[in-house]
């Protein structure tokens, strides 16, 4: 059977306003692939996004999406999961907008379980505002406000999102649209918060890694190291070291799941208080409590 | 707190309509607080007035509550509370300039009856049970209400506090002093009236308009809107959710306005700072969401648990930009009802978001309200679009239409799939970038508004004298709570002979500027009365219409009370006169 839609059924009309060679057109590609290949609805897709050079994701896409405000995706996106939970929910936005000015949403959204796909697109700085440092960048990094260098160490998003309790945890590279690919499939079919963090250095700013210098770096713990995600102590371990890379500039690159693990959804739980409530109370019945 | 509480739905078990207004300081416990209960025949204009009569159980409240006392009010006070110092020549004062003053030992009644200090209200409550002549059976019924989920052993000993009041009054107070209330019949339709508070009617209003997701941040004194909503709305078929902050709060009703839904958040002052950059997302966007700010006084922190309606300009112009909003404000309890009912109406039909301003006197006062000011409301639901074969591609969400809306297409209904963003964008929600586009965007969204004077129902409530052909002393407005204490005012003005034309908006913005144009040529001397310091609402009707009102204000944290305002009123009029 002809499969209903394909790849370019999910990109809308707009060309994206990247830069030639940022690592972005990958995640896009990628996440037209998936989607084409679950042949999911794409007016059954909401795809939200915060304010960066990433959070255009949305713009390129002909799903229903929310290109919201900078750090602010995670609780519009939660809102929307609330109330249909038909809907399948993707964030896609950077480090800046995921762990600097929202991260406060990013832990009660992990927290609480949220079943939706959470893409960090992870250039190690604010590439929108012509480059600072943001947390994921490392120690020493020379942004536009820190001349001098960044002063303090990079913030490890795999070990933060497990000990946000995150129930699946995972990293994969732009420069890799197989991997890309699967790591967003398993997303998407993991029922929970996905998080999922893209290394994807910006082709501009970045003076240091690019797609092709860190192409041969990568190793899938899953594959190569047979690392299990349903160990939590192995994860954590695994999760503690996804940075080691950074002391040498040809130190192996870990990715692939480090952590997944099954416990109902939020909106599993709304599900559940509601059925309590066999009959919908009428205006009438609610006004009673109030009565003289 | 309670005895308020008691003492009002006794009253209204009497047949009278009933009002009790709280001040409290922001302590889990202790401090001074206050219960401001209203009975009267007609239904009150105002819930504060003068008082006839004062129970001060405390010195605090002795020697603090002086704002609505005047020289005919009848006081009790607890003995321990003139014993010495301050209370001691404060009660020598009064009783040497004339004023009927009694001490009350209610402590040593309560100790020596319930054994418990506990309790010391309940016997202020028999005391003043009696000299209203309500007989103690109403009262009875209403502490076994109060305390009905306490268990019989404390409504027992509520009782017998109770009994030991109304005997004490009976062997103490002499007839004279009772005060005569026309007694009625017990009415029988209690089941079609109802005790609510300002935020319960917020609360019911949204489901009654059809909100099925409300969320918020707990802040006093908006955090009864979400109490309520929390119990009722999932048994509703809605969803409550308690987000991280305001900013979460307000982004995850737009998330939902766009999944389809109705959708709230209430908050107060220091809440709504934090949502002014998702409202100029919603008016960007242009998604139905209502705000509900039930204000305090501000800046910071200020007076947590306060009156004050000092939030008007950060409802109006908070945040940066120009986009659409709609500001509306209650008067009443049955208007918080209203009000909200329209504030969904709004946001649907023009697709902004509507703010609710609310204040923590009018979200917690309690009133007895008639099951018609609860009924069969209009309902407005936005125009969706669920998509045809023949859609124009691209969909044109942002279309100029002459409206200025558009159907909303809505995830999982209709095929035709949009992304809304807060860059400028073209009618296909595409990023704009040339001067022609972004002004052709701005005047559309700003064309949705322009007839809202017209289109809403009561945008204002005029209270003209009979004869258009007298002249005027003076016009007056006033919004929100404060509209209720001037409206009373302005009779006993009338009453003195001045003649007074008055409008009470409820639309606050897009200014009302037909009707308050036409306010003004009603007569050179306009006053506007509210409950802040700058006077927000005369300077917004000095921008934006014909008039030039003088400010009457007020900021201290409690309400205006009507002889102020009427003293207020007096004063400009004569100064004006002598000009
Ligand atoms: C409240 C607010 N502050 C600052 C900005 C400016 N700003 C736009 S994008 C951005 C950083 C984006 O960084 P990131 O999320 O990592 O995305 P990238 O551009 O690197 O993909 C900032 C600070 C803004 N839009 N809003
Ligand atoms: S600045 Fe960097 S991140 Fe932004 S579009 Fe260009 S290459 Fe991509
Ligand atoms: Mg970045």
């Amino acid at each position: 059977m002809m499969p209903r839609y394909i790849t370019q059924d999910y990109r809308s009309r707009i060309r994206p306003t990247w830069c030639k060679g940022c690592s972005y057109y990958g995640v896009l590609a990628a996440l037209t692939e998936v989607f084409a290949e679950k042949q999911i609805d794409p007016h059954r897709l909401n795809v939200v996004s915060g304010i960066g050079c990433s959070s255009r994701m949305t713009l390129c896409l002909n799903t229903f999406g929310l290109h919201t405000l900078h750090g602010r995706a995670l609780p519009v996106a939660i809102g929307s999961r609330l109330v249909n939970p038909d809907l399948t929910v993707v964030v896609a936005a950077g480090d800046g907008d995921f762990f600097s000015i929202g991260i406060g949403h990013f832990v009660h959204a992990a927290r609480k379980n949220f079943d939706m796909t959470v893409i960090c697109m992870d250039n190690r700085m604010y590439a929108m505002t012509k480059n600072q440092a943001s947390p994921t960048s490392i120690v020493g990094y020379r942004g536009s406000l820190t001349p001098w260098g960044k002063m303090s160490v990079p913030l490890n998003v795999l070990e933060f999102a497990i000990a946000c309790d995150a129930t699946f945890v995972s990293r994969t590279f732009a420069g890799s649209q197989q991997h890309m690919q699967e790591t967003i499939s398993r997303g998407l079919d993991h029922r929970g918060f996905s998080f999922i963090e893209v290394i994807a250095p910006c082709g501009t700013f970045d003076r240091t890694a690019t797609l092709a210098s860190l192409s041969p770096r990568m190793v899938d713990i899953n594959r190569e190291h047979r690392h299990d995600p349903a160990d939590k102590k192995a994860a954590l371990a695994a999760a503690v070291q996804a940075l080691d890379y950074d002391a040498s500039d040809d130190a192996p690159v870990p990715i692939g799941v480090f952590w997944e693990n099954s416990v109902p959804t939020f909106e599993e739980r709304i599900a559940e208080i509601k059925k309590a409530h066999k009959k919908k109370a009428s205006f009438a019945s609610l006004l009673k409590n109030y009565s003289l | 707190m309670s005895a308020g509480d008691i003492l009002m739905k006794a009253s209204a078990h009497e047949g009278f309509d009933a009002t009790v207004v709280k001040s409290f300081p922001s302590n889990i416990r202790g401090g001074y607080s206050q219960s401001l209960v209203t009975i009267a025949e007609k239904p009150a204009v105002s819930p504060i007035g003068d008082c006839a009569i004062l129970f001060a159980l405390s010195s605090n409240a002795f020697l603090l509550d002086t704002l609505h006392l005047t020289p005919r009010t009848l006081i009790l006070v607890e003995t321990t509370a003139h014993a010495d110092g301050q209370g001691r020549d404060r009660f020598k004062q009064l009783s040497a300039a004339g004023q009927t003053i009694f001490s009350v030992p209610v402590l040593q009644l309560a100790r020596e009856t319930a054994g418990s200090s506990a309790i010391r209200s309940t016997v202020a409550l028999g005391i003043l049970g009696e000299l209203l002549g309500m007989g103690g059976d109403q009262l009875r019924a209403a502490v076994a209400w109060r305390f009905r989920e306490k268990g019989t052993g404390l409504i027992e000993l509520n009782r017998i506090a109770l009994d030991a009041g109304i005997l004490w009054a009976r062997q103490h107070i002499d007839k004279k002093y009772w005060l005569t209330v026309p007694r009625r019949r017990a009415r029988t339709d209690r089941e079609d009236r109802f005790m609510l508070e300002g935020n319960q009617a917020v609360a019911l209003g949204a489901i009654a308009a059809g909100c099925t997701f409300y969320t918020s941040y707990p802040i006093t004194p908006a955090t009864g809107v979400g109490e309520t909503l929390s119990r009722l709305m999932t048994a509703h078929g809605g969803v409550a959710y308690q987000a991280e902050d305001e900013i979460a709060a307000l982004g995850a009703a737009i998330g939902a306005s766009f999944a389809g839904v109705k959708t709230m958040t209430a908050t107060s002052g220091p809440g709504l700072s934090l949502m002014q950059e998702f409202l100029g997302y919603a008016s960007m966007v242009e998604l139905p969401v209502v705000v509900v700010d039930v204000q305090r006084a501000g800046p910071s922190t200020g007076m947590p648990t306060k009156h004050s309606q000092d939030d008007l300009f950060a409802a109006i112009f908070g945040g940066h930009g120009e986009g659409q909003r709609i500001v509306i404000a209650p008067a009443t309890v049955e208007e918080c009802f209203s009000a909200t009912v329209t504030a969904f109406n709004c946001a649907e039909h023009y697709q902004c978001p509507v703010i609710v301003l609310s204040d923590s006197t009018l979200g917690m006062m309690k009133r007895v309200i008639a099951k018609s000011a609860l009924e069969s409301p209009v309902i407005i639901n936005r125009d969706i679009f669920t998509g045809s074969d023949d859609t124009p591609t691209p969909w044109l969400r942002y279309r100029l239409t002459d409206s200025g809306t558009n159907p909303l297409t809505i995830p999982g209904v209709s095929s035709v799939t949009y992304r809304a963003t807060g860059i400028e964008h073209n009618e296909d929600s595409t990023p704009a970038t040339t001067p022609f586009e972004r002004c052709a965007q701005m005047e559309k969204r700003f064309r949705k508004l322009r007839r809202i004077e017209m289109e809403m129902d009561n945008p204002v409530l005029w209270d003209l004298e009979p004869a258009d052909t007298v002249p005027l002393d003076a016009c007056l407005c006033s919004w929100g709570l404060t509209a209720s204490i001037t409206r009373e005012a302005i009779a006993s003005l009338r009453g003195e002979g001045f003649r007074i034309a008055a409008v009470y908006p409820r639309l606050l913005f897009p200014v009302c500027t037909e009707a308050f144009n036409r306010w003004a040529d009603l007569c050179t001397l306009q006053i506007v009365v509210e409950a802040n310091f700058t006077g927000q609402f005369c300077a917004l009707l000095r921008m934006s219409t014909r008039a030039r009102p003088h400010p009457l204000t007020v900021s201290r944290g409690e309400p205006f009370t009507p002889p102020e305002i009427a003293a207020g009123i007096r004063s400009i009029i004569n100064k004006e006169a002598a000009a």
